[in-house]
């Protein structure tokens, strides 16, 4: 019987598919039976999701002129 | 689940390749990279004026030798080493260390290895977490509150989604070890945005 704490340890190898089918098997019968566990590897997964959610915001124009000026003064 | 979008150097390189390196102008090469340099440098040294000294050097650096880019690797690969080493030049020339009181998310188990605190489930509308700029902000002040031996892998891998090999190239280190600390960078990532999520499912 595998504990909560077991399961958080194993999560990054349990999202890349790369437990061995045993120990998955083990995982996923804790999950059905324990709530927290079930939530925890759903918010795991949404961590990784959401760090590709951060929108591209334009650089600020301050450093916009600044590298033009600094090209400026590289050119022949 | 929240819907993904490629926003990263490598799924742009994928997804359109662009005009060949040698007839980019430097106009174009800011257009097309300035931002994603820039945010690329920023999370990996958490301040904004560290970041555009060292976007500025990335450049002038590329520039000064794009002559000699043949196109072996893609053109984004390149910048993306080239930023990375120069944002981890610039944090080795720092002179304060960053310091950072850390929980060990492993510590939350009681004796029996049952959680510790109770664990509610996220609500996250997947439009939301696109459009939701409290959200983003939630998720930079998590990036630079980590500390830096697992943001740069958080950044590297989860947000600009490279392989875990080439993070182990660019960090010196072995792919086990960036796995390690990718697991211990997203479960400091999801302890710091749980408040956030359950007190809206709540």
């Amino acid at each position: 019987m595998i504990s909560c704490r077991n399961v958080v340890e194993v999560l990054l190898e349990y999202s890349e598919t790369q437990l061995p089918s045993e120990h998955r098997g083990q995982l996923e019968r804790h999950l059905d039976v324990c709530a927290a566990c079930a939530a925890y590897v759903e918010s795991y997964q949404l961590t990784m999701d959401l760090a590709q959610c951060l929108p591209q915001v334009p650089v600020p124009a301050r450093l916009l002129r600044r590298l033009r000026r600094a090209l400026r003064r590289l050119a022949p | 689940m929240v819907a993904v979008i490629p926003r990263n150097l490598e799924a742009r390189a994928r997804d359109s390749p662009g005009p060949p390196a040698e007839i980019l102008s430097p106009e174009q090469l800011f257009t097309q990279y300035g931002s994603k340099v820039f945010h690329l440098v920023r999370r990996l040294l958490g301040n904004t004026a560290d970041a555009e000294d060292a976007t500025q050097e990335v450049f002038l650096r590329v520039l000064e030798k794009l002559h000699t880019f043949r196109g072996a690797a893609a053109l984004s690969t390149w910048l993306c080493r080239v930023a990375v080493n120069t944002a981890l030049a610039y944090r080795r020339k720092r002179t304060v260390r960053e310091r950072h009181r850390l929980t060990d998310p492993l510590e939350h188990f009681q004796e029996d290895g049952s959680h510790a605190r109770p664990i509610r489930r996220w609500t996250i509308e997947p439009e939301q977490a696109l459009l939701d700029g409290e959200l983003h902000e939630r998720i930079e002040q998590g990036i630079a509150s980590l500390p830096e031996i697992y943001r740069d892998v958080y950044v590297l891998a989860d947000v600009e989604q490279l392989p875990s090999k080439e993070v182990a190239r660019l960090l010196r280190l072995s792919v086990s070890a960036v796995k390690s600390r990718l697991h211990r960078a997203r479960l400091l990532m999801r302890d710091t945005l749980a408040p956030y999520f359950e007190e809206r499912a709540a």
